[in-house]
């Protein structure tokens, strides 16, 4: 029941008996004040907004509110130091002949908090959009990076393979093939950076990852700060490659921007070691064996207490403007989590900051890639090369004919199709591009096999999401060649799908 | 409504986190004092976020609050700050 003080005893008529029983069903809190700026009646809302008893309040210095014709947001102070949201109106009434204040505040604060967590939404939306514009426009420009690579790459591998030339030239050509690939793994590794990738866990070695980042790392870093590197670690880890380097990228940039203002040191290092049990101890989360420890330590501003313990909330930034999201270390903390690891981190103020990411290790042996050198196997079946690009058609034309294969080729994918709906015998083999204008080379792909479903076919696609080797597969493609294709690739798969497709010949 | 003019004013302004809607009352506030208590007013900001016992000790349930406790009688004022005519004449200062 409200509550009534006045300077006596306040006799109530039954008219205002009944409009304090009704102003107790009012949703919105009612406060009215007098004179002094004392509260002198409560409703039942108010009891629950302020969280206090009529006791704590009636009497109590409140303050004078501000009139006027619209309402304004403010915020209650409870007992527990937790803040309600509001918005409170107030007028001049009279209240038994004597001049008082009534407020009337809604408790606003489940819609501020919704507000708020739209808002948060929003951002988060966006910067997912910007991230999936720039993977949209790191897929186009490195398709264009791929073409360019594939002439230099293939036309060098061929001169080294077939030209009679001078050791020392042949030596100068293969620094350009070296260097030319390493730009091809860069391209490989953005498209992969910028990819969506599924939760794809394989053994994998930490150490290329990590190092192929910094590379990356570096070219944005700014000359103020020095970057220590120590890659030591030789063991295996089960994860997703793309995720590790998202690690690697998430830390060092927090720790460039805390080195931003004043430059520094930035150190990276990558060892295995055993945890032992009372390490793992403090985190129920790991077991004692064999790990990999990633750690990314910088001397910049440090974090006090207060901070490191909301760090890996999702949203939480100290960064101002654009810079924080607040998403980088909630997402490496998912990450690590994933891959049934730790983080962990220490800071000083003024000194800087060190983070340790513990990921466990695997017994199984990882993928490498291992490139044999051999001699290029040959063939003599016909071969239809479409492109787009003519450098790149007539370089696959040129490296086939070479190994004894007769070729046709065409620029475009709509007279292909043409030529091979009158003359669909006549091939052994496609190869077509991906991306072609007027039709795609799936598209042709799945044409060409509605004519004739026997038609081997090899596809060649930058890396870019529009095709997968599972799709290939359904479609009816017997391999997907990522570009720039290196002429031992392409003659290995050629004569792999050929020698495919003449065996189930044969077993007919 | 104007007190004694050598009267030292002692202000305590209120609000709940760094907003711009509390940025402009500060800056609403500061103006109103340096244009009639020049010299003579000292003003404490207190974020009751960051210092909630602040705000328990001095009695302040509900922000934004301005708090003259100098000159005495007591005089608080809730709400709208960034109108200076309100604030003007919620603390009393003659125009």
């Amino acid at each position: 029941m409200a509550k009534c003080k006045g300077k006596v005893d306040c006799p109530l008529d039954q008219g205002e008996i009944l409009i304090s029983a009704l102003l107790e069903h009012i949703f919105d809190a009612v406060v009215v004040v007098d004179g002094e700026g004392a509260i002198r009646f409560v409703n039942r809302a108010a009891l629950k907004l302020f969280d206090r008893d009529a006791e704590e309040l009636i009497g109590r210095f409140f303050g004078f509110p501000i009139i006027d014709s619209k309402p304004f947001e403010m915020e209650i102070l409870r007992k527990d130091g937790s803040l309600r949201y509001a918005e409170m109106k107030a007028s001049q009434v009279d209240w038994m002949g004597e001049t008082v204040y009534l407020a009337s505040i809604r408790d606003n604060t489940e819609k501020k908090l919704a507000q708020d967590l739209r808002e948060q939404m929003n951002i988060h939306l966006q910067q997912l959009q910007k991230i999936e514009a720039i993977g949209t426009l790191a897929g186009g420009i490195a398709h264009d990076f791929n073409n360019i690579l594939t002439p230099i790459i293939g036309y060098t591998e061929f001169v080294i393979e077939t030209a009679n030339i001078d050791p020392v030239i042949t030596d100068c050509l293969k620094q350009v093939l070296q260097a030319a690939n390493r730009a091809k793994e860069l391209v490989r590794q953005i498209l992969t950076f910028s990819r969506q990738s599924g939760n794809e866990f394989q053994p994998l070695y930490v150490s290329p990852i990590v190092k192929e980042g910094m590379k990356l790392l570096r070219a944005t870093l700014p000359a103020t700060m020095e970057i220590r590197l120590n890659i030591a670690s030789r063991r295996i880890i089960i994860g997703d490659a793309t995720q590790i380097h998202q690690i690697l990228m998430n830390l060092c940039t927090n720790a460039k921007d805390a080195m931003e203002a004043a430059g520094g040191i930035l150190s990276v290092s990558l060892e295995d070691m055993e945890l032992a049990a009372d390490f793992t101890g403090s985190y129920p989360e790991i077991q004692p064996g064999a790990y990999t420890r990633l750690r990314v330590e910088d001397t910049g501003n440090g974090m006090d207490r207060s901070i490191m313990e909301k760090i890996f909330r999702p949203y939480f930034t100290t960064k101002g403007g654009e810079k924080g999201t607040g998403l980088g270390l909630a997402v490496v903390y998912g990450i690590v989590k994933a891959h049934g690891g730790i983080i962990t981190v220490e800071s000083q103020i003024g000194k800087g900051s060190t983070f340790d990411v513990y990921l466990p290790c695997s017994l199984e042996e990882a993928n490498s890639e291992r490139v044999e050198h051999k001699e290029l196997e040959k063939g003599s079946e016909h071969i239809l090369l479409i492109d787009d690009e003519p450098e790149i058609v007539n370089l696959n034309r040129q490296v086939l004919e070479k190994l004894g294969y007769r070729t046709t080729t065409r620029t475009s994918s709509i007279e292909a199709l043409e030529l091979f709906k009158c003359k669909s015998d006549a091939f052994d083999l496609i190869i077509t591009d991906m991306t072609m204008p007027n039709m795609r080379g799936d598209k042709l792909a799945m044409e060409c096999l509605s004519i004739r479903p026997d038609i081997p076919i090899i596809l060649s696609t930058g890396f870019s999401e529009k095709i997968t080797e599972n799709t290939a597969r359904e479609i009816g493609i017997k391999a997907l060649l990522y570009k720039p294709i290196a002429c031992s690739c392409l003659a290995k798969e050629t004569r792999r799908i050929l020698d495919e497709n003449g065996q189930k010949d044969n077993n007919a | 409504m104007v007190m004694n003019s050598h009267q030292k004013w002692l202000l305590g302004l209120y609000v709940s986190g760094d907003t711009e809607k509390n940025r402009k009352s500060i800056s609403t506030v500061r103006q109103i004092c340096d244009a009639h208590l020049k010299g003579k007013y000292e003003i404490e900001i207190i974020d009751v976020m960051e210092t909630p016992q602040k705000a328990f000790t001095d009695n302040i349930i509900a922000t934004p609050s301005l708090l003259r406790k100098l000159p005495v009688p007591l005089r608080k004022i809730i709400g709208d700050l960034t109108d200076r005519e309100k604030v003007l004449k919620g603390l009393e200062i003659g125009v």
